[in-house]
């Protein structure tokens, strides 16, 4: 999920962590850890936001106020795509509307046409109330005033509470006479008191002269139920309600859940969306805070590059890929990958099979043997500093090319190292029927100002049916 | 419409709501009318349950029983919400969680431990979903009604206390009414069953179906030439897309597809919400039944299928007169109100917690910050409206009556009696009330406005009323 990879193989993924596995383009590499990560282990936060469309930048604090969404751009409600302001003369007049140059759709179907482009600016912007929920956010502010309301009365009952457990004394150790009428406050006469407070609350809540819910509970006015015709024509029924809706009238539903409050129901009515506003996340890698990605936030010059990327993995790891697979028949078949190494520094990559726990969650159904030792990737052929490298290891290389391989190597490219690997598949597994999974620990030694090695597991998913090999069909 | 912004509200006061449901999510800020998005929640569970026969209360459990997938698929799905889709800071603000009683505890650990550690939340509020319908009446009693895409519940809440013997659950949803409608339609479509896909019953339950009233069902279920008729009658889909051109519905489905919320035969297979709702109601004390009748609220998805209103209250006082178990009940005949709200049905919940979040401190009872959960709580998310609700006690003595010595007349009219409320209270975090209580008691106690000479040589006064 969230993976820029389809899930169909062929495909190789590299795991983090946390347990997720990704392309080597999505990952990031921490250069203190000398770990890859992915986008979901780093701390993301949000600078700037822009639209997409126009490229105007506004601040976090007014793209609230926008409801997240450009105040200019808008998109077509039918096709999705960028919608144009342009004029024409409708009756003699010169008018401005909104046109779709993909599917053709005007803006003046749905009555969106004024004399000048402020004007129609001004009525489709987001900013506007003309089509806002202006009713709803007068009830939730007189719901929201009576629940202060009334919890400020709460309060209050709680100081008198409070309060009158000091004077409890007072009142009942009546020896004094007072001019002063004394008033029989009963439990009736609280319920009728209550019952006017809700009475005044609903009221207010409702802003009817007449409040109606409790003159029907009294029985002042009987409630009106509409009454049934005397005879029941199913036939009529059934023409009423194909009079009262039709299928061609209804909304998408994409387009309720893009706009679900403004949009009319009928399709004919429906009305352009604005485009919404993206982020410019800096992201940083979670404790030392060190930046992978930073936005440029400089306009100037003719690069259009919002991003700056400082760590990728796919710059200072070996890309690994599958340059073919054939099968001899339905068990084995021999893999050919291949490790390329990134940037022009002296590289040398190591196998190691995974953890117990890596296969448990894994399941690789590919047995093959793994190759020890050191293998070099590297421009001059020899890594500078290092005296403990093995290079007893069979691998292919441009000078060690067999003629039944030569297929493989086509370029000069000394960057990279293809080796053969043959595999067999478990019991139970056939390659017409299941797919073929490989898993192994990667373990990359780099020297950029110093040495530095990074281990990752990597898993290689493929299919590959049986056929004839090349050297039987030449 | 951002409501901060015409009322000049601080923005950095605001807070985040986020009601996550199994199809849908609701997300936006506090002291706003309406969420910012609704989006699809697109974590396995919901493709899960659309796939199971029956529903019950270990599916969830059985689901969520690898942890570590739930948090990572909880992670993505956050991340895509919080930073692309509605923009926010995430690192030392507030947020909302919408709880349901349902939902198992292992979901909720790891929903906060993603928000506590991953997104680094400095407050995090867990508001009750059942009970939150009421704050959009602005009245302190009622019954809701949520209806959504797992289950069917009935909570009432009565002079602001939640009793939980009367609440009603039923895992029977839209995840169910899907299922029912996919079987039809490929009855009445019979060889082109490759084009009923999850989509089309999603399109077809937004746009098409409708229920009908009570009198509609009498007379259009009566016999079986008039249900003949119907399922004769057909409309083409060929007009919601071209890919449905070979498509048909007939009005049976249509308008019947519904009744499996109305059941007349007291099938297992199939629920009345009417009845929970009148079951509920029997549960609850005599006097109370008024007040809970008047107010009936329905919240969820599928009460925005036209016509499930009107039907509902039909159907309480259809039951209230012909069926013998409530018959008990016709007294409040009259008086059954359901509630028509402003807002759509789905978000009424979550208005609830916008308007909750706005008041003052006394919120504070259901947060725990992110201090408390590592420290206090030792990484686990306490229970407290499962514990508060089964317990349904404060601990607290009510104070008795002084007894009456003979030959002296009790003077009733002087004492202002407060109604003695003998009902339990809910009791969500303790150690937040008591302090609170504390002071409060310093607070008031302190501001006196009488002069303790005042208090004294006025032995005798009585304070005029």
């Amino acid at each position: 999920m969230y993976s820029l990879t389809t899930n169909r193989p062929p495909y190789v993924h590299v795991g983090c962590g946390c347990g997720r596995k990704f392309i080597i383009e999505e990952m990031y590499l921490n250069f203190d850890e000398n770990q890859i990560i992915c986008r979901f282990c780093t701390q993301n936060t949000i600078d700037d936001v822009f639209c997409p469309s126009c490229g105007e930048r506004h601040s976090i604090r007014d793209s609230q106020s926008l409801d997240n969404k450009c105040s200019r751009c808008l998109y077509c409600p039918f096709c999705f795509n960028k919608v144009v302001l342009s004029k024409s003369t409708i009756n003699d007049k010169k008018t401005y509307y909104f046109l779709c140059t993909s599917c053709k759709w005007n803006s003046v179907r749905i009555g969106i046409a004024e004399e000048t482009p402020l004007d129609i600016m001004t009525k489709c912007s987001v900013s506007n109330d003309s089509r806002g929920d202006n009713l709803k956010n007068k009830v939730f502010l007189t719901l929201l005033n009576n629940l202060k309301a009334n919890q400020d009365e709460i309060m209050n009952r709680e100081k008198k509470e409070v309060r009158q457990k000091k004077k409890t004394n007072l009142v009942e150790e009546n020896k004094g006479s007072s001019n002063l009428e004394r008033v029989k406050y009963t439990h009736d006469m609280y319920a009728e008191d209550e019952k006017k407070r809700k009475e005044i609350r609903f009221h207010q809540m409702t802003m009817l002269e007449k409040p109606i819910p409790f003159q029907l509970l009294d029985g002042k006015i009987e409630p009106k139920v509409a009454e049934p015709p005397e005879e029941l024509d199913l036939g009529k029924e059934f023409q009423i309600v194909e009079d009262n809706w039709k299928l061609r009238d209804l909304t998408n539903l994409e387009q309720r859940h893009k706009d679900v409050y403004n949009q009319h129901r009928k399709k004919s009515k429906l009305y352009p969306i604005p485009v919404s506003l993206l982020p410019f996340v800096t992201k940083q890698q979670k404790g030392t805070k060190k930046l992978l990605i930073r936005p440029n936030t400089s306009r100037a010059g003719a690069d259009d590059k919002y991003f700056e990327v400082d760590q990728l993995a796919m710059k200072n790891f070996p890309t690994v890929t599958i340059k073919e697979m054939h099968a001899k028949n339905e068990t084995t078949l021999d893999m050919y990958i291949r490790f390329t190494n990134p940037n022009m520094s002296n590289c040398g990559i190591r196998m190691i099979p995974l953890t117990p726990e890596q296969a448990e969650a894994y399941k690789p159904n590919l047995e093959f043997d793994m190759p020890e030792g050191f293998l070099k990737i590297d421009f001059h052929n020899d890594l500078i500093g290092r005296e403990d490298i093995d290079t007893s290891v069979e691998m292919l290389k441009e000078f060690d090319v067999k003629e039944e391989d030569k297929a493989f190597i086509k370029d000069a490219d000394m960057n990279f190292v293809l080796l053969k690997l043959p595999a067999k598949l478990k019991e139970g597994y056939l390659l017409s029927k299941n797919f073929a999974r490989l898993g192994f620990n990667l373990e990359a030694t780099f020297y950029r100002e110093n040495f530095y090695t990074v281990e990752s597991p990597i898993f290689i998913t493929s299919s590959a049916k049986a056929r004839k090999s090349q050297s039987k069909e030449s | 419409m951002d409501l901060g912004a015409s009322t000049g509200i601080d923005m950095e006061e605001q807070m985040v709501i986020l009601d996550i449901g199994i199809d849908y999510t609701k997300v936006g800020l506090s002291k706003d009318s309406t969420p910012r998005q609704i989006l699809k929640t697109p974590l396995s569970i919901s493709s899960i349950i659309r796939l199971k026969d029956e529903i019950g209360p270990l599916t969830l459990v059985d689901i969520m029983k690898e942890s570590k997938k739930v948090k990572h698929e909880i992670h993505e799905f956050l991340y895509e919400v919080f930073i692309i889709h509605c923009l926010l800071k995430t690192k030392g603000s507030k947020i909302c969680i919408l709880e349901q009683l349902i939902f198992p505890r292992s979901f909720m650990q790891s929903l906060a431990e993603v928000l506590y550690l991953e997104f680094e939340f400095s407050k995090v509020y867990f508001f009750l979903a059942d009970l939150l319908p009421l704050y959009t009446t602005g009245l302190d009693s009622g019954i809701m009604v949520d209806c959504g895409f797992l289950h069917t519940s009935v909570t009432p809440v009565v002079q602001t206390i939640f009793t939980i013997k009367g609440k009603k659950h039923s895992y029977f949803g839209g995840a169910a009414l899907e299922q029912d409608l996919k079987a039809q339609m490929k009855l009445e479509n019979p060889g082109n069953e490759k084009y009923i896909t999850n989509t089309l019953i999603k399109d077809v339950i937004c746009k098409v179906l409708k229920t009908l009233s009570r009198k509609q069902f009498d007379a259009f279920f009566a016999t079986e030439e008039s249900i003949e008729k119907m399922k004769q009658k057909k409309y083409p889909l060929s007009e919601m897309s071209r890919r449905y051109e070979a498509l048909s519905m007939s009005y049976h489905t249509i308008a019947g597809t519904m009744e499996c919320f109305f059941d007349q035969g007291g099938t297992d297979q199939y629920i009345n919400i009417a009845h929970m709702v009148l079951d509920c109601l029997l549960e609850l004390e005599e006097s109370d039944r008024t007040l809970a009748a008047q107010n009936i609220i329905p919240s969820g998805g599928l009460f925005m299928i036209p016509g499930m209103h009107r039907r509902l209250l039909g159907e309480l006082q259809y039951s209230v007169e012909n069926i013998d178990k409530y018959k008990g009940l016709i007294g409040l005949k009259d008086k059954f109100r359901v509630e028509n709200s402003i807002y759509p049905a789905n978000i009424l919940a979550w208005v609830g917690a916008s308007l909750l979040s706005c008041l003052n401190e006394e919120v504070d009872m259901f947060l725990i910050s992110k201090g408390e959960f590592e420290k206090d709580c030792k990484g686990i998310l306490p229970d407290r409206f499962g514990h508060c609700f089964l317990t349904c006690s404060r601990n607290m003595e009510i104070p008795e009556d002084p007894p009456v010595e003979e030959g002296k007349e009790q003077l009733e009219d002087i004492k202002f009696k407060v109604p003695e409320t003998k009902r339990p209270e809910n009791y969500f975090n303790i150690q937040f009330e008591e302090m609170n209580k504390k002071r409060k008691e310093l607070l008031y106690s302190s501001a006196t406005p009488y002069s303790t000479r005042a208090i004294n040589r006025s032995k005798g006064f009585v304070f005029p009323r």
